[in-house]
């Protein structure tokens, strides 16, 4: 007994002395063999889940930051990407803080989940560390700490904006919302009822789990109330079984989709008929608008023979946000990094561009308006939340 | 006597002194959290250990009693605005009535039967932390002030780790003891015949739902001590998908044993980190980390503490061989 | 009206699909005593086989694809059942249910680095809507219900009718005897396996034009469908298709009375209820 005891208290220091060798994954992509001798690298953190399906985050930083350092890096310095796979869990999350602020990073992009952004706010406030969120909850328009930023367009806003564009086009009596029970659907589904309401429209709302695979229920319901319009705001997979149902049901006043919709698997996976001159509000549709835009589009799918989507633009706008702040205080001292965050202007990102109010924390005032056609969302305005 | 005690408990106080010094050594809030999770995973693990090794009977719902006490604890917080000692007990406290709740039913529900009703129970339990939102703040979760006991701020990670690890320590001791004398005695054999158990006059029932609150209690202690290492409670935690590391941990290290629910919450913890950091691999880690333990519970499906007492044997049989020669 | 019938075609298509995964799951712990946990994966490694590989990749022709999309699922089965089963099915069967779970992850990361990060569609398969009235639903539960039958009769005359089928059932109901009567229970246990997987495979054909092909595309309807084995009787095929069918159409009727967000709630309630008060599930089934 006295033995095995020892062999496990044997293992179980072995085990901790490994992970004491370990640390943090750095890693530094694509350097340019002559990199200056006394340069040293700015390091910036990057807590996401590598390796989980949809979350193209990853891919879009690591990109720009190859290309940054390709092009002989920011303010003549290559940056260093320190990741950490947080694999969207609150628990990584918790890791990932401390192991950048180990690593002394100047700024973290992430994490994108919201319970991981209030678990690690206090951590990254209290080191002085800012953080730029791939998320649209408004978790970032409750912070208190000063250190959270958005990295693409609130939900609030786009909400917000949903809700206007669908009574200025349709000027409904009743709208029907859709919407999921995770904290994007429940927030949007607040954030626009409480426009609709201003703006006098009656409101009904059927709520869904993620998982389901049944929503006969929910439409039946909100077409027995004579809704003039249904906004659905959900994820990916529930859109594709909703758009078919609602086509199924013969349904046919208009319909509005969230973000998801813009997303290649999803509406490729929807028949065109299904979505054929429905809109679709989101941070991202791609589109060539600008010079930019189109090029990262086309850098992207070069680099993984992939189309960009929404996470890979989160990602990317986060990143932008970063680079100009630290490019527009000059050194990667991580205060000065915090108060060029809080005057972000005019900053390019693939959601729109970014302006930071400091009254409403929000980064941007735009969305995107997409009409499916063919099919496929295209391009259709740019919209005020 | 004090010979067979010291005994006894000499490798367990060799484990606890490695646990104390760890934190002088690396001394990083990383290496802190990463251990005080550990320890955390460690006593519910234990809770599995008593409730699936010693009882028999098959909880997989044990997630969802760790969210209750988490839950628990994060709304009387939120409720009196701080947060001490009475949200700590609260959440502790919803262990053994949740015990009690769900011994009964168990009786009545056996085998294969019962593992299908304890994950729909999770189930539950998760739809209503999700979706109650006026009770439980919906998904996005309850976030609390830093634990405060006694005047004494449990803000710093390390001093955090020390209070889970003396926590830890006397749930293993009290754990330890029962199981040594005649309740684990008992609760075994209730396991394994229960009908001689009642013929020599054994409580089955009683040991039965004993075994629940003892292993909900545990479960609950770890929600409360995971809700004051995250200072967040959120439906997320408490999916079925988390459950199942629960049973890795308890499978890997060996089922019915509390040096291998150690081990199983040691390396289920640790493992993933050091691949992550070994950077070899890429994002790959994770491919790499199921198939060790694939391989592991194939190779020896006993667990890790049962092969290293299987290897102590035998090197033991082995010197003893060659001292007779 | 029309709202009920919708409902209940849907309950009735959903519940078939949950009766077909009760079933194969079923067939496996007949056959050795054993649950295949990693069927969930197995039904998303088929579609993205057949979406991915097949279609995708090799972009050949739909009925060739269907083939070999089958026979993809019964080598999976097969192997399953070489190299776990086999290996596991002397010990008590947690083993074999933690091994098969470990081996479903290890199959989730493989499929992220064979197939990518996007999920997978195919379209133009098995898409098209079909109508009772004026009810309209989707052509593919059709296809569901049609197959279900054909499949229950055909594993009905399987099990009594011939040689293997009575070798299944006789191993089912005495592991040990089995070797006694000259059955190679080894063969029997792969054959078996292996059909179930061929069985998820078919199921995972059906989802595709329902659900977008990702590893977790099977992970809900498969506790479904162990739920719908369970509130049958367990190891009892009659009784997996009444727990499946019982539970599609309780599930959406429901939803005629309660928030559909706590649809999840009751319908795991009501199985709590009925385990508590038949033990044995709807059919009184012990388990051996």
């Amino acid at each position: 007994m006295k033995r095995s005891l020892a062999l496990v208290l044997a293992l179980a220091l072995f085990v901790c002395l490994f992970a004491g060798c370990g640390g943090s994954k750095q890693e530094t992509p694509a350097q340019t063999s002559n990199e200056p001798a006394n340069n040293e690298p700015i390091k910036i953190g990057l807590s996401t889940a590598m390796n989980i399906g949809a979350i193209t985050i990853p891919e879009a930083v690591h990109l720009r930051i190859k290309q940054l350092n390709d092009n002989g890096g920011l303010l003549g310095r290559p940056v260093e990407l320190v990741e950490y796979d947080d694999g969207w869990q609150l628990t990584g999350a918790i890791n990932a803080s401390n192991i950048m602020l180990d690593e002394k990073v100047c700024v973290v992009a992430g994490p994108g989940e919201t319970t991981q952004m209030k678990a690690v706010a206090s951590t990254y406030a209290d080191a002085g560390i800012p953080f730029v969120c791939p998320s649209s909850d408004q978790t970032t328009t409750e912070d208190t700490t000063g250190y959270m930023f958005s990295g693409t367009p609130c939900d609030i806003m786009v909400g917000k904006a949903a809700a206007d564009f669908v009574t200025s086009e349709y000027k409904p009596e009743t709208v029907g919302i859709m919407y999921g029970t995770h904290d994007f659907g429940l927030h949007g589904m607040e954030t626009m009822k409480k426009e609709f309401e201003a703006l006098n429209v009656n409101v009904e709302t059927e709520a869904h789990n993620l998982g389901d695979t049944d929503f006969t229920a929910a439409i039946a319901s909100l077409t027995s109330k004579n809704v003039n319009a249904i906004v659905v705001w959900t994820d990916g997979t529930e859109m594709i079984l909703i758009a078919r149902q609602l086509h199924e049901m013969g349904v046919d006043v208009p319909i509005f989709f969230s973000a998801a919709m813009a997303i290649s698997f999803c509406y490729e996976a929807c028949d065109p008929a299904w979505i054929e001159g429905c809109y679709c509000i989101t941070d991202f549709i791609a589109n060539d608008k600008d010079e930019k835009t189109a090029q990262w589009q086309k850098d992207y799918k070069a680099e993984y023979g992939q189309d960009v989507d929404l996470f890979a633009a989160r990602g990317l706008s986060c990143v932008e946000i970063i680079l100009a702040a630290i490019e527009k205080a000059g050194t990667d001292d991580p205060a000065a990094i915090h108060k060029a965050l809080q005057e972000t202007k005019d900053v390019w990102t693939p959601c729109g561009i970014a302006n930071y109010d400091p009254a409403t924390k929000l980064m941007f005032n735009t969305c995107f308006l997409a009409k499916c056609e063919g099919g496929v969302p295209h391009y259709y305005a740019t919209i005020e939340g | 006597m004090k010979n067979r005690f010291v005994k006894e408990y000499l490798g367990w106080v060799i484990v606890l002194a490695v646990a104390a010094a760890l934190p002088l050594i690396l001394t990083t809030n990383y290496y802190y959290q990463l251990f005080t999770q550990i320890l955390i995973y460690t006593i519910a693990t234990v809770g599995m250990t008593i409730i699936f090794g010693w009882s028999g009977q098959m909880n997989l719902g044990s997630i969802g009693i760790v969210g209750i006490g988490c839950y628990s604890a994060a709304l009387l917080a939120q409720h009196l605005g701080v947060s001490d000692w009475r949200a700590l007990l609260l959440g502790i406290a919803a262990g053994p009535v949740i015990g009690i709740c769900l011994g009964f039913p168990a009786l009545r529900v056996k085998g294969v039967y019962l593992v299908i009703t304890t994950l729909s129970f999770a189930t539950i339990v998760y739809s209503l932390m999700n979706n109650a939102v006026g009770l439980t703040g919906g998904p996005a979760g309850v976030y609390v002030e830093p634990l405060k006991i006694l005047g004494i701020s449990f803000s710093n990670k390390r001093a955090y780790y020390y209070f889970c690890l003396a926590v830890t320590a006397l749930v293993i001791l009290f754990v330890k003891r029962l199981n040594k004398y005649k309740f684990g005695r008992t609760m075994r054999a209730v396991r394994d015949n229960p009908d001689a158990a009642e013929a020599l006059g054994v409580n089955t029932v009683r040991m039965n739902i004993l075994a629940f609150v003892l292993s909900a209690t545990c479960c609950t202690i770890s929600g409360v001590l995971y809700l004051y290492m995250s200072r967040m409670a959120a439906p997320k935690l408490f999916t079925t998908g988390q459950g199942t590391q629960y049973l890795l941990m308890l499978i890997i290290g060996s089922i019915g044993s509390i040096p291998g629910a150690v081990i199983g919450a040691t390396v289920i913890t640790v493992l993933p980190e050091i691949l992550q950091s070994i950077g070899i691999f890429g994002t790959n880690y994770k491919l790499v980390y199921y198939l060790i333990l694939f391989t592991i519970v194939m190779v020896y499906p006993w667990g890790l503490f049962n092969l290293g007492k299987a290897a102590v044997a035998k090197v033991r049989d082995a010197l003893h061989r060659k001292g007779e020669k | 009206m029309e709202v009920f019938i919708q409902l209940l075609v849907s309950g009735i298509a959903w519940g078939f699909t949950y009766a077909l995964i009760g079933m194969e799951f079923t067939l496996v712990w007949q056959s050795s005593h054993l649950l295949n946990t990693a069927h969930t994966m197995v039904i998303s490694g088929v579609a993205y086989f057949f979406a991915g590989t097949l279609l995708g990749k090799l972009g050949l022709p739909i009925w060739l694809s269907v083939i070999l999309a089958l026979v993809f699922a019964f080598v999976m089965g097969y192997l399953i059942s070489a190299f776990i089963f086999n290996h596991m099915r002397k010990l008590d069967i947690g083993f074999a249910l933690i091994a098969t779970s470990i081996f479903a992850s290890l199959l989730g990361e493989l499929y992220l680095l064979i197939w990518g990060k996007n999920a997978l569609h195919v379209s133009n398969f098995l898409r098209g809507t079909a109508h009772i009235g004026s009810v309209s639903f989707a052509s593919v539960y059709i296809y569901i219900a049609v197959f279900s039958i054909i499949f229950i009769i055909a594993y009905e005359i399987f099990a009594n009718k011939t040689k293997a089928g009575m070798a299944m059932r006789c191993v089912a109901q005495n592991i040990n005897a089995a070797p006694l009567m000259g059955i190679d229970v080894g063969r029997s246990i792969n054959l078996t396996t292996a059909i179930s997987c061929m069985i998820c495979g078919i199921v995972s054909l059906f989802l595709i034009p329902l659900l977008p092909v990702q590893s977790t595309m099977a992970d809900g309807i498969a506790f479904k469908g162990w739920i719908a084995c369970m509130v049958g009787g367990f190891g009892y095929v009659p009784g997996t298709i009444i727990g499946g069918i019982f539970l599609g159409i309780t599930e959406n009727l429901i939803l005629m009375f309660l928030p559909n967000i706590y649809k999840d709630v009751f319908s795991f309630g009501l199985l709590i209820i009925i385990l508590l008060i038949r033990p044995g599930g709807i059919m009184r089934h012990k388990v051996s």
